[in-house]
């Protein structure tokens, strides 16, 4: 017999993944019940009521794992940029059930949410309980917390409470980029998509700060700020010249492959299109 | 044991946390207007309404409507804002096969009671979750604002 739990609290539901660490989280369950996941056991997180909120703490941004995409897209702390990659998840009923940290969770290469999280250098809160009943509480990098295609470093007991935008006021100050080429407008997983943030100083040509991402590309998420920082401080042809050596490095770093959504180089050309037009743009300050 | 409002009214279902809700509707309550055409969350002939809310109950696990609204297309058919969508429907050719118009008609009645008075964009994004094989969709996209005119002060 499959085991199913219904926790009510977040104390409930931490005290059963430390009694039966076995047990698959459930959210919304797009993803677990289309393919299928076998579990021992699983625990329903939606009526959880205490990860269903999203607020601020200090400087940053906690969005709860249980809020559904169309309540997170009424909040008016997120990002755009974010904003922008959960619009075109899937369809208004997939939105209306799925969650930020199950697209995380799932640990998809092709997870939409996850280039815009990786420019906003983006954390997982991971709660579990002790023993002795106290809760203890670790931050995770979304990009290192992610490991490999649906591999996650998450500990026996561990569940997910919130999506942390660290900054997060310096994040919506800045400009944003983001695009997702799918077969069709609605419900489409991505053949590949594309993340960019870019901050210039009040009446500075030069880019201060500069972030990109590319989903579908590789095994997780590509990022690569050694190539961000060679195009900061610069601007008009320096800048230009920079741009284009970022372009021909990540035409050696990004290493898709080909599924049955797209090739290899469709997805490569097309991101390394889709990047410089993001430089150009971000150089230009018309973004 | 999970139970929760159905059309109205407080079930109890012997079904585990795990099964599909559409399973559950169309077996256990035998409320076959849901349908199943994909069975992945991609076609919207399943969807019904949860707390108000579309929902594709082909990927609705049962446990996650615990205590909450459940309306299928069954008890959506009682009410006076489903007469009217039926009429312009079916002024409209929007029904052909049928197989998609539970659905779309959820779908409908989702857009229309957040947004009453939609415009041709928001119709298209409120049913890009649901496919049609029949009508090429225009029509539905008529049958749709007509119920938002003819239907004034209904949502
Ligand atoms: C038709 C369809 C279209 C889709 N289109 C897109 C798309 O366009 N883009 C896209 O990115 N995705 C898409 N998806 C995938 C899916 O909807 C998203 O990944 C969604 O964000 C998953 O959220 P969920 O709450 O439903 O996750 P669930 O299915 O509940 O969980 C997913 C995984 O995360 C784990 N998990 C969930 N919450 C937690 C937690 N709090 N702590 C620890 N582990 C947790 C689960 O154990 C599971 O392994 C689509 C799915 C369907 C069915
Ligand atoms: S049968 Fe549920 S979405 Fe297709
Ligand atoms: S009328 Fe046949 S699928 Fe829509």
């Amino acid at each position: 017999m499959v085991r199913t739990y219904f926790p009510k609290t977040l104390s409930e539901a931490l005290k059963i993944l430390r009694d039966d660490p076995a047990a698959m989280p459930v959210a919304g369950g797009t993803d677990v019940m289309v393919a299928k996941k076998p579990a021992e056991a699983f625990i329903y997180i939606s009526s959880v009521p205490e990860i269903k909120e999203t607020c601020m703490k200090g400087q940053d941004l906690f969005i709860g794992a249980g809020e559904v995409y169309r309540d997170l897209l009424e909040e008016p702390d997120i990002p755009e940029l974010l904003k922008a990659a959960m619009k075109e998840v899937a369809s208004p009923a997939i939105r209306n059930a799925g969650t930020l940290a199950g697209n995380i969770c799932n640990a998809s290469p092709a997870g939409d949410t996850l280039p815009p999280l990786y420019c906003m250098d983006a954390e997982v809160l991971l709660s579990h309980m002790e023993a002795d009943g106290s809760v203890k509480e670790r931050r995770a990098r979304v990009c290192e917390f992610i490991t490999g295609i649906r591999k996650l470093d998450i500990r026996p007991g561990e569940l997910v409470t919130a999506v942390i935008i660290p900054g997060v006021r310096e994040i919506r100050g800045m400009k944003m980029y983001y695009e997702k080429v799918g077969a069709r407008k609605s419900e489409a997983i991505s053949k590949l998509s594309f993340a960019g943030l870019c901050k210039r100083e009040e009446g500075d040509s030069a880019v201060a700060d500069i972030r990109f991402a590319f989903g579908s590309v590789g095994i997780t998420v590509v990022r690569r700020p050694e190539e961000e920082q060679k195009l900061k401080g610069l601007s008009g042809d320096a800048y230009r010249e920079a741009a284009d050596s970022v372009v021909k490095d990540l035409s050696e770093i990004l290493k898709p492959i080909d599924d049955q959504r797209s090739t290899a180089k469709y997805r490569k050309q097309v991101s390394l299109n889709i990047l410089s037009d993001f430089l150009g743009k971000a150089g230009e300050g018309s973004l | 044991m999970v139970s929760f409002i159905l059309n109205g009214e407080k079930v109890q279902s012997s079904g585990s946390g795990q099964e599909r809700l559409l399973d559950v509707l169309r077996k256990e309550f035998s409320l076959t207007g849901p349908k199943e055409g994909c069975g992945e969350g991609e076609c919207g002939a399943c969807a019904v309404l949860v707390d108000g809310r579309l929902m594709n109950s082909c990927i609705t696990p049962l446990a996650n409507v615990e205590g909450r609204e459940v309306m299928t297309i069954e008890g959506y058919s009682k009410t006076e804002r489903y007469k009217v969508l039926e009429r312009c429907f079916a002024e409209e050719g929007a029904v052909q096969c049928g197989f998609c118009t539970p659905g779309m008609t959820m779908a409908a009645e989702s857009l229309l009671s957040s947004n009453p008075e939609p415009d041709d964009g928001e119709i298209r994004l409120a049913i890009s979750g649901n496919l049609c094989r029949c009508t090429g969709y225009n029509m539905i996209i008529n049958a749709i604002r007509k119920a938002s005119k003819e239907g004034k002060g209904l949502w």
